[in-house]
């Protein structure tokens, strides 16, 4: 394992309970599951990842839930397929506990040493070379470099090596991955500068409470017979968050120092993400706009912790910044506690991978994270998972782990990855998802279960519980349908957007609100779900025509000229995947389906 | 998967419309198209492998295993991938007529090509990247289109005619999709004012564009595979003397028993370069007799799909049924009654309902034949200023039902306001995915069986 962050962390946690002698190597021991962006864990579709990643026996979800302080439910009134829940977390309680999980697992050791170059034989990885150990060999690497490849660290026109956060950049490593033929592509991302609390003027802004009951990730957290130690009750003290904005002032003077911006004063070339803007980017796009939000979020509980001005991420010289945020209703008086910056990172091109996120060029060589192109915690600790996973059973002999489109949000996030690939960082949302319907946030620890079992990480009582839900929930589908109530089936009276279980006459009183909740949505949604489910039988089956070893692009002389070299780029494992790659078009499609059951070119 | 479907082997075909014609064409493509070419014009110093793409020379065809001489002929020489199928081909023109073109077709098959299945030349032509699923599907249409009309349509369709208009549709939908997903990942609290009213106006006008392009459906079917015309009415009525003069030849039994017409029997003919799909039923009468049971049965069916029933009277005889009630059980709209044997005394009044066309016809005389012919063409909507509106497929149009009715369910949820835009979504990707189809811009594994199952590819 090369890196600590949040991929690195869930590689090193699942290869080690599974069984693996797994070796996590970080340059900075103490940087290991930090936060170096926004104190949150979750939000639209991320939250679907976060909680997929639970059921599958990841790390990510428990953690948050200890160490939050603030639970929402977004899109609460747009159905269950959109639903999604974010936690604001401490952000040291975060990064202290998952570290006690790290040192306490067994089977993994951790080391602290930069890695400088991947040790290669004959196209198979064999290990890593580090700068102070010297050659550490392995049966395969995971590497999760985030954003130290080559990290360039812009305040204005300052430009310094690092990787955020005042962790150190990995240049070496990027040039040892071009040499084995890696191309590398120069990505963005930016966050915001920091603010002592007790400067700011609350009373000037909006207060977003957060929600009770706090809506948790975890399964575990739910069991109420299972008790974790945290830094605190679960979803106890829940504290809120604050809504300012932007006005005229703060804008004219972002305009007014445009060429002093390292994004808009040329020193960066990477490209940035389109969908989490900084304010520059939002000041000279949305011209119209005369305001735009800004969420105080805290970083942690204590009275004079720094607080997130989410909004506000910039790459404006050190004093700019501060005329700037002070111009902000609330932040007249705010002190600065770290300035904001933008960081440029190398990245590979994940079409160089496998759904396993192993390397196509380089065998047992895995990849995850940032690395991959993507933005996000939740996005990293996911490919981390899975790429842990899959290093595991590769070591252990065992069927790769993969996950489709139509299993999960972790499997549409890893197919766009590898059959797409990416040229600004990569952020899920849901409507990435063809089967919005069918992959709920609510209904992941069901549509898991199986893939849970086989990798045999998530906690037994945990896995019990969810068959035992299953049962119950078809159990009780069952009853239902020979149930009337004033003539009416009992199904049909449910299907009504208003009608709750708990007004049924003949209802249980003994199921658990979430069975209880998993019957409602399925009944409500049954002629959706059922669309969506003979839908990925369809797409599964396609996913199921396997592109055959003997098929050479270069020979299929019908399939135009960019089509062939974006299939031979990608490499994809079956029809579907083929289908989906930007520039291949349906005929071409067409014309490979047919050669491939002719049986020869 | 019937592997001569895609072997390269050389194949050949007359490429010309049957008939009288000033020269003929066979069309020889695949790997060694050219070499069979050679074995046609034996001793030529330049044989037509040789020769460079893109010319022609004049030669003396000579049959490769009898050594007689077939025709003079002028070969063109087309090389891969510049051709129509992308293979190398061979054109040799030789004299026009059916006879002097089958024995040139014969001498190039004893020459080793193998004569093309249906639609081969264009299934290749796909396979090499030489045109697009829409103008395959179309092609496909020209070669089993019936008319000279419906040739036009598909070579319309080729010109991309429909196609232009189902991509602004494609494109239209899509953006009201993106709008309702963008909403749907911004969690930014409520929704922009008036914003599922706008969505669902700007879907309503595609709607009503795709329901123009259903609308023409029924041209279209009417052209590709004929109307239906029903000749319906009770026994003894005169459908079979009808169809016959019709017709012009004697092809239903004629007599005067009532019920002599047991079962349906179909005819084709043209009309105003309308093909009909004439259909002389049983009378329709209670029987107790089986046979002409099950033709009344089969009548009654015949009635239920047909384009246009012409419901027959007789003029010279007393009714012995009601019209109007009659032609109540017969579908709206699609029903033309028919007076016959006017060359007879007309037997009292006759009651026909106001609102249906009527005329008044005579089998023996031929009297309101030709009106009746002019009149059946009208009522089908088909004119000579319909020449050459987009006329969609089944499979278009079936797409198209699709979207329409995916729409309608959008609007539907989005009328549902915050709860509905999941829902919303959902729909308009099933209806842009329908028009995506239709213009090759989605691909399923069963778009193409649809389209290619009318050639040999697949089972």
């Amino acid at each position: 394992m090369v890196g600590g962050g949040h991929a690195g962390v869930e590689a090193a946690l699942v290869a080690a309970r599974m069984g693996c002698r797994t070796l996590l190597i970080t340059g900075q021991q103490s940087a290991i599951a930090k936060m170096p962006c926004n104190p949150s864990i979750g939000g639209l579709a991320k939250s679907h990842l976060v909680v997929e990643l639970d059921a599958l026996g990841g790390e990510m979800g428990i953690n948050a839930d200890l160490c939050g302080f603030q639970f929402k439910t977004l899109n609460a009134s747009r159905g269950p397929a959109v639903r999604a829940t974010r936690v604001q977390c401490d952000k040291r309680q975060y990064t202290r506990r998952m570290q006690q999980v790290i040192a306490a697992a067994p089977n993994l050791t951790v080391l602290e040493d930069e890695v400088t170059a991947i040790v290669i034989d004959q196209g198979v990885v064999h290990g890593v070379e580090c700068a102070d150990h010297g050659t550490v060999s392995a049966l395969t690497v995971i590497l999760t470099t985030g954003t130290a490849l080559r990290g360039r660290i812009h305040i204005g026109e300052e430009v310094t090596a690092g990787s955020g956060d005042d962790r150190p950049a990995a240049d070496a490593l990027a040039i040892s991955l071009q040499n084995a033929g890696f191309e590398l592509i120069r990505l963005k991302t930016g966050t915001p500068p920091r603010l002592l609390a007790t400067s700011i003027a609350w009373e000037k802004t909006l207060i977003q409470p957060g929600e009770e009951p706090p809506p948790f990730f975890s399964i575990q957290t739910k069991c109420s017979t299972w008790n974790i130690p945290g830094p605190w009750k679960p979803g106890s003290d829940q504290i809120p968050c604050w809504l300012t904005h932007t006005n005229e002032q703060t804008h004219a003077i972002i305009r007014d120092n445009l060429s002093r911006s390292s994004l808009y004063g040329g020193s960066i070339t990477g490209t940035g993400v389109r969908y989490c803007p900084s304010i520059e980017d939002k000041v000279v796009k949305f011209t119209e706009a005369m305001r735009h939000h800004v969420f105080l979020e805290p970083e942690g509980r204590e009275p004079d912790a720094m607080i997130y001005p989410a909004g506000l991420s910039n790459s404006l010289p050190r004093d700019v910044q501060r005329d700037m945020v002070r111009s902000v209703a609330g932040l007249e008086e705010a002190e600065f506690l770290a300035d904001g910056y933008a960081i440029e990172y190398d990245s590979v091109d994940a079409r160089e991978l496998r759904h396993t996120l192993e390397s196509l060029r380089i065998r047992h060589l895995y990849l995850a994270g940032q690395v991959n192109g993507t933005t996000g915690y939740e996005e990293a600790a996911a490919q981390g998972f899975m790429a842990g996973a899959n290093a595991a059973l590769q070591v252990q002999g065992r069927e790769p782990f993969t996950l489709s489109r139509q299993d999960a949000y972790i499997g549409v996030l890893i197919d766009d990855l590898v059959t797409k690939g990416t040229n600004e960082p990569y952020r899920m949302f849901t409507s990435r998802a063809e089967r919005r319907l069918i992959l709920r946030q609510d209904n992941a620890r069901y549509r898991l279960i199986e893939q849970a079992e086989r990798l045999g990480v998530a906690p037994l009582v945990c896995r019990a519980q969810t068959r035992d839900y299953a049962r119950q929930i078809e159990e009780e589908l069952e009853r239902l349908r020979h149930v009337r109530q004033e003539g009416v089936p009992a199904l049909t009276l449910l299907a009504r957007p208003e009608m709750r279980y708990d007004l049924l006459h003949e209802r249980r009183e003994d199921l658990p609100d979430a069975v209880i909740d998993q019957i409602e949505t399925r009944i409500k949604y049954q002629g959706y779900i059922a669309q969506e489910e003979r839908a990925a039988a369809r797409a599964k089956d396609e996913e199921a025509v396997v592109i055959p070893d003997w098929l050479d692009y270069h020979a299929v002389t019908s399939l135009r000229f960019e089509s062939r070299e974006k299939l031979m780029r990608v490499r994809p494992e079956n029809l579907g995947q083929a289908s989906r790659i930007p520039g291949v078009n349906p005929a071409d499609i067409a014309v490979l389906s047919l050669i491939i059951k002719r049986g020869h070119l | 998967m019937d592997e001569k479907c895609y072997s390269t082997h050389v194949i050949a075909a007359i490429a010309t419309a049957a008939g009288p014609a000033g020269v003929s064409i066979v069309r020889v493509s695949g790997d060694g198209a050219l070499e069979v070419g050679d074995r046609l014009v034996p001793g030529l110093r330049c044989p037509p492998s040789q020769r460079a793409a893109g010319t022609f020379f004049h030669a003396r065809v000579i049959h490769p295993v009898t050594g007689t001489v077939i025709d003079d002929a002028v070969f063109l020489i087309y090389r891969a991938p510049h051709s129509y199928t992308g293979e190398d081909t061979l054109e040799i023109q030789g004299h026009g007529g059916a006879l002097p073109s089958r024995r040139l077709l014969e001498a190039v098959l004893a020459a080793g090509a193998r004569l093309a299945e249906p639609g081969e030349f264009t299934r290749r032509a796909f396979l090499n990247g030489r045109m697009d699923l829409t103008q395959a599907e179309a092609v496909c249409d020209l070669i089993q289109s019936r008319t000279e009309r419906a040739a036009h349509v598909a070579r319309a369709q080729l010109d991309g005619a429909l196609g232009g208009r189902v991509a602004a549709l494609y494109e239209a939908v899509t953006a009201v999709c993106a709008e309702v997903e963008h909403l749907l990942d911004f969690d930014e609290g409520e929704l922009p004012p008036l914003f599922t009213e706008r969505a669902s106006e700007r879907l309503a006008a595609c709607m009503t564009e795709m329901e123009q392009l259903v609308a023409s459906w029924r041209e279209g079917h009417l052209v590709r595979e004929g109307a239906l015309v029903v000749l319906a009415g009770r026994p003894n009525a005169g459908k079979s003397s009808l169809m016959n003069a019709l017709l012009g030849i004697r092809r239903a039994i004629v007599h005067d028993l009532p019920g002599t017409t047991r079962d349906a029997i179909e005819e084709s003919l043209v009309l105003y370069g309308v093909p009909l799909r004439l259909v002389d039923t049983a009378g329709l009468r209670d029987t107790q007799d089986g046979v002409e049971r099950e033709g009344v049965e089969r009548a009654r069916a015949m009635i239920r799909q047909a384009d246009l029933i012409l419901y027959l009277v007789d003029g010279s005889v007393p009714q012995s049924e009601k019209l109007a009630e009659v032609c109540a059980t017969l579908p709206t709209g699609r029903v033309m009654v028919v007076v016959t044997k006017c060359d007879l005394p007309t037997s009292g009044t006759l009651e026909i309902p106001s609102e249906l066309a009527y005329m008044r016809v005579s089998a023996k005389s031929g009297e309101g034949l030709e009106a009746l012919k002019r009149m059946v063409a009208e009522t089908l909507g088909v004119t000579e200023e319909t020449y050459g509106q987009p006329i969609v497929s089944l499979r278009h149009v079936n797409e198209l039902r699709t979207a329409l009715e995916q729409s309608r369910e959008a609007r539907a949820a989005l009328d549902a306001g915050e709860s509905g835009l999941v829902l919303a979504a959902g729909h308009l990707r099933g209806a842009a995915e329908a028009l995506g189809r239709m213009i090759g811009r989605v691909y399923t594994e069963d778009l193409l069986d649809a389209i290619f199952s009318r050639f040999c590819v697949g089972k």
